[in-house]
């Protein structure tokens, strides 16, 4: 028997709204338990919800990034059911309406393209956390509790779970690009849940899935997809049919494991949040966030083979961040030359930032200063080994690059009257050098350049150095 | 001195000449509440103290004239939040729970200088018609104390007929502050939906949830409804743009104003033949007094008990969900885990009509339901408004009865159809929006009855026009309980 796989991704994101979808209260990550919480977060009685706008605004982005069609008028439901990392009771989400619906993104799996569509995003809030203590006692977190999420849900187009990795990072970067989440894996504002099932060739109905939970990570996704078609493929193989449920997966040993079986899914009891208005999204508003949405990172990519002819390797390293891609655009409207920029971009900055850590935002360097650094390396006025010196002053003090080479004396010499008045004096002195010279030993021409280099404490330009010498040698 | 002879303007007026203070009006409330409340239970908390110490500091303030409130002893329904005191929405689950921020309707009372003398007793999460499912025991009706008071609001309906204060606010989100201002000889007003913020009021279905005042006499109710109205940006179903002046054309007569009647409403066969003619005779009042008289139709009126029961539940169901017992307010003791601890809290603190309400609005709304009756019902529900909308391209009121007959006794019961007829009577206003004031019309053996005027939204100040037409020229306003210490 020949099995197919069908793979569905449901992703969520969280926004990086500066406070909650429904609380004044802020939503960022770190802060100390309970720290982000207020009366509504508790939801002590008597509170009610204000809609954060910017989530409504950051929802439409993504969908429209994800080449969506959206619902202009629409509402939030309530979702009940128990968990005390919820306190509400219910969850707020959209259920008929979600913001966005029918989009697609397309993917590239050995080298084949392939379109995956996806059925709705919609707007929810995310839950808080549990902690479990040794003392038998548990805790709860509410800062997470009530911060704007979407989520993403995929047609069942997913084939392999090399497409499903391809279809998440494409996802990932997609949202990143939108600028509406830092989409961070590792502190969990991209998670990711798979449903999956396994069907003979030619047939028509889906067999039933198994929906694996809480996939943290792009290598997770692929791993336990592998795990569970091997898994199901042995009981079809065997005679056996799968019965579906949801599935928990352990990352150490590389197993997935029954949480529930089919047929124990809660009733949700689903109705409109009255406490909350319908909205609409007027034309003006979705056209607003179309103009607002940055060239996507395949576009770039394209742009940035034909137009400045880089690498597509050098292309994708660019476009892996948006604040980089940001940058290296910046610098080419600055006049830099593109192949400079990418590889000043892709090492000495790149290797900086891997060191410390840092985003590119979070430094002092700007593209003027990049664009300076290779105009000042270009015309001759600093060496390109005085230029790194030059860029480690930037990166950690900022500044105008002009003004530091000039107060560094980081100048090149290159004015030939001056280099030539200090060469004479040089040769005068090493008259066994220039016999040398002349009588094949190349290497006295490297100890002249040497002794000029000395004398002008290493500002002399080299280019000039040796033609120079070359000149006043032959005068001789 | 005492409140049945009085109103808010005389004793502001009083205030403004020095005749009385305002600490003497928080004595008076307190010496009637001691004299009254053994008997009739209005109250579940009262704040001697504090209530003292802001009227001294409104005394040596002083009071200017058109700040009709400052120093007027009201009572607060115990669903309103206000900081640091109780609040427990008449149940066991909130016996200890102390509110941490205030509601808007009580910011805005305080903030005119009203003095709020205590907090009272209500049916269990509003979940009633006659205060018995409180956990703090039932409220007696001050006319007869045999009586039910009504409810949900009956500690505010009781305290102001009992002479404790001059006024109240209550909750209406099926008729709970209309039918016990009916059933205790007072004036009720139902506001618009979103017209007072709902921020702080504790929850029973938030889309038919309003707050509201409960007074002796129409003007006194618009003075209250003027400090407490108002857009609340806290609120996303808030209403627009300030309220409007409630007082300016007070008296400005029903003539040229075309009050519709309908009359299936009215000739309804659950209604006694003493409220039939008090009704009428009402109407008789109005349109003597220049008011064109019209009949309209409702034609989906008759659902409005079921689409109350379906869409009330249901909401209820989901607000209830937030006591857990996890955070604040009652925790079962007994418990092995999380969901034990959850059904324990839950059993433990909730009576048994919350109990009723909260498995009733799961089943309407679970999964194979819902269609048939929660999303049908809000279906119908826009039907009803498509009623009313027509009707008032007709009339500019609507009168019909609010309570089929006078209040019955304590644990005794309404028949089935005159429980159904008032719920359907109460809620039709609820489930569509609109405003509605309650007054009282007369008496039968003893016991008040009232009228309900409906208005179209926001339009408030017309039906305390009209109110106030009725009671400019008849006395059942002044009529009122023989109680102790009040006479």
């Amino acid at each position: 028997m020949n099995l197919e796989t069908i793979i569905g991704l449901e992703i969520h994101i969280e926004l990086k709204t500066d406070t909650k979808i429904f609380s004044s209260s802020p939503s960022h990550f770190g802060a100390e338990p309970n720290e982000n919480t207020n009366a509504y977060d508790w939801a002590h009685p008597g509170v009610l919800p204000r809609l954060n706008k910017k989530a409504i605004d950051y929802g439409l982005r993504a969908s429209l990034a994800l080449n969506m069609d959206i619902h202009q008028d629409s509402w939030f439901d309530r979702k009940n059911y128990y968990y005390p990392d919820m306190p509400l009771g219910y969850q707020i989400s959209q259920m008929p309406y979600p913001i966005g619906h029918d989009g697609y993104v397309d993917i590239e799996v050995d080298g084949k393209n392939k379109r995956i569509h996806i059925e709705r995003l919609h707007l929810e809030t995310d839950a808080g956390k549990n902690t479990h203590g040794n003392n038998n006692d548990s805790y709860a977190d509410l800062n997470r509790a009530g911060t704007s999420l979407i989520e993403i849900v995929s047609e069942p187009d997913i084939r392999s779970p090399q497409e499903a990795y391809a279809f998440l990072d494409k996802v990932r970067e997609t949202i990143l690009y939108s600028g509406v989440s830092d989409v961070k894996m590792q502190e969990g504002s991209l998670r990711c849940d798979a449903n999956i099932s396994l069907r003979p060739y030619g047939q028509e109905e889906f067999n039933p899935k198994s929906e694996i939970k809480n996939l943290n990570s792009l290598n997770y996704i692929q791993k336990a997809l592998e795990y569970e078609i091997k898994r199901q493929e042995k009981i079809y193989m065997t005679g056996g049919t799968v019965q579906g449920g949801t599935l928990r997966y352990h990352p150490d040993t590389n197993k997935t494991e029954l949480m529930r079986a089919k047929g124990e899914e809660a009733d949700y009891r689903i109705i409109p949040d009255v406490d909350i208005a319908p909205f609409h999204i007027s034309d003006e508003w979705v056209e607003e966030a179309r103009k607002a949405l940055p060239e996507m990172p395949d576009v770039l990519r394209k742009r940035y083979v034909e137009e400045f002819d880089l690498s597509e390797y050098d292309a994708e390293v660019l476009t892996a961040n948006r604040n980089i891609s940001d940058f290296f655009d910046e610098t080419i409207e600055l006049g830099a030359d593109s192949k400079q920029a990418a590889n000043w971009l892709m090492g000495d900055v790149s290797a900086h930032l891997n060191e410390t850590q840092e985003d590119i935002l979070e430094t002092n360097f700007i593209p003027q200063h990049l664009a300076d650094m290779i105009r000042l390396v270009n015309d001759g006025t600093i060496s390109s080994k005085i230029a790194k010196k030059l860029f480690a002053e930037l990166m950690a003090d900022g500044g105008d690059a002009d003004e530091v080479v000039e107060k560094n004396g980081w100048k090149q010499l290159s004015d030939p009257g001056q280099l030539s008045d200090i060469i004479n004096g040089i040769l005068d002195e090493n008259e066994q050098s220039i016999e040398d010279f002349k009588g094949g030993k190349d290497r006295a021409l490297g100890f002249l350049v040497g002794q000029t280099m000395k004398a002008t404490r290493g500002q002399a330009n080299p280019e000039m150095v040796n033609k120079i010498l070359l000149e006043e040698i032959n005068k001789r | 001195m005492s409140f049945f002879d009085t109103n808010i303007i005389s004793l502001h007026e009083q205030l403004v000449n020095k005749e009385v203070t305002a600490v003497d009006l928080v004595e008076q409330a307190f010496a009637q509440i001691e004299a009254s409340d053994g008997d009739i239970n209005a109250f579940i908390s009262t704040n001697k103290e504090k209530a003292l110490e802001q009227a001294q500091t409104i005394d040596s303030e002083g009071i200017q004239e058109g700040e009709y409130l400052k120093g007027i002893p009201v009572a607060v329904k115990d669903n309103l939040l206000i900081k640091g005191e109780k609040t427990t929405a008449g149940s066991r689950y909130l016996e200890n729970y102390e509110a941490i921020f205030d509601s808007t309707a009580y910011s805005k009372l305080k903030e005119a200088g009203a003095v709020v003398v205590g907090k009272t007793n209500m049916d269990e999460f509003a979940m009633g018609a006659t205060t018995e499912t409180s956990y703090f025991g039932k409220t007696a009706n001050p006319w007869d104390i045999s009586k039910v008071p009504g409810g949900s609001s009956g500690g505010s309906a009781a305290s102001v007929a009992a002479g404790q204060v001059p006024a109240a606010l209550g909750s209406d989100t099926g008729g709970s502050i209309r039918q016990p201002a009916s059933f205790t000889g007072l004036v009720g007003m139902k506001p618009s939906y979103g017209l007072v913020s709902r921020l702080g009021l504790i929850a029973m279905s938030g889309s038919l949830d309003t707050v509201g005042p409960m007074t002796r006499t129409v003007k006194d109710n618009a003075i209250v409804l003027q400090a407490i109205a108002g857009y609340d940006e806290a609120e996303m179903t808030s209403l627009p743009d300030p309220a409007a002046d409630y007082l300016e054309n007070i008296d400005a007569g029903v003539e040229g104003l075309t009050i519709g009647i309908v009359d299936e409403l009215i000739d309804h066969e659950a209604i006694s033949s003493d409220v039939k003619e008090l009704v009428q005779a009402a109407i008789e009042t109005l349109k003597a007094q220049g008011a064109q008289i019209k009949t309209v139709s409702l034609p989906h009126a008759s659902y409005a008990n079921d689409l109350y029961a379906l869409i009330g539940r249901a909401e209820s169901f989901t607000s209830m969900h937030r006591y857990d017992g996890i955070r604040f307010g009652h925790r079962a003791e007994d418990y092995e885990d999380l969901e034990s601890l959850y059904v324990n809290s839950r059993t433990e603190a909730f009576g048994s009509e919350t109990k009723d309400r909260i498995v009733e609005g799961a089943y309407i709304i679970s999964k194979d339901r819902i269609d048939d009756y929660f999303f049908k019902a809000a279906q119908v529900r826009t039907l009803l408004k498509e009623d009313f909308s027509k009707a008032y391209e007709e009339v500019d009121v609507i009168i019909t009865p609010i309570t089929a007959d006078t209040a019955h006794n304590l644990a005794g019961e309404r028949e089935d159809q005159v429980g159904e007829l008032e719920t359907a009577l109460a809620a039709m206003v609820n489930l569509t929006g609109l405003p509605a004031l309650t007054l009282p019309i007369g008496q039968t053996q003893g016991l008040p009855v009232g009228m309900q005027i409906i208005g179209q939204v926001k339009d408030e100040a017309r039906l305390y026009q009209v109110g106030q037409a009725f009671q400019t020229t008849t006395d059942h306003h002044q009529a009122h309980a023989e109680m102790n210490g009040g006479n």
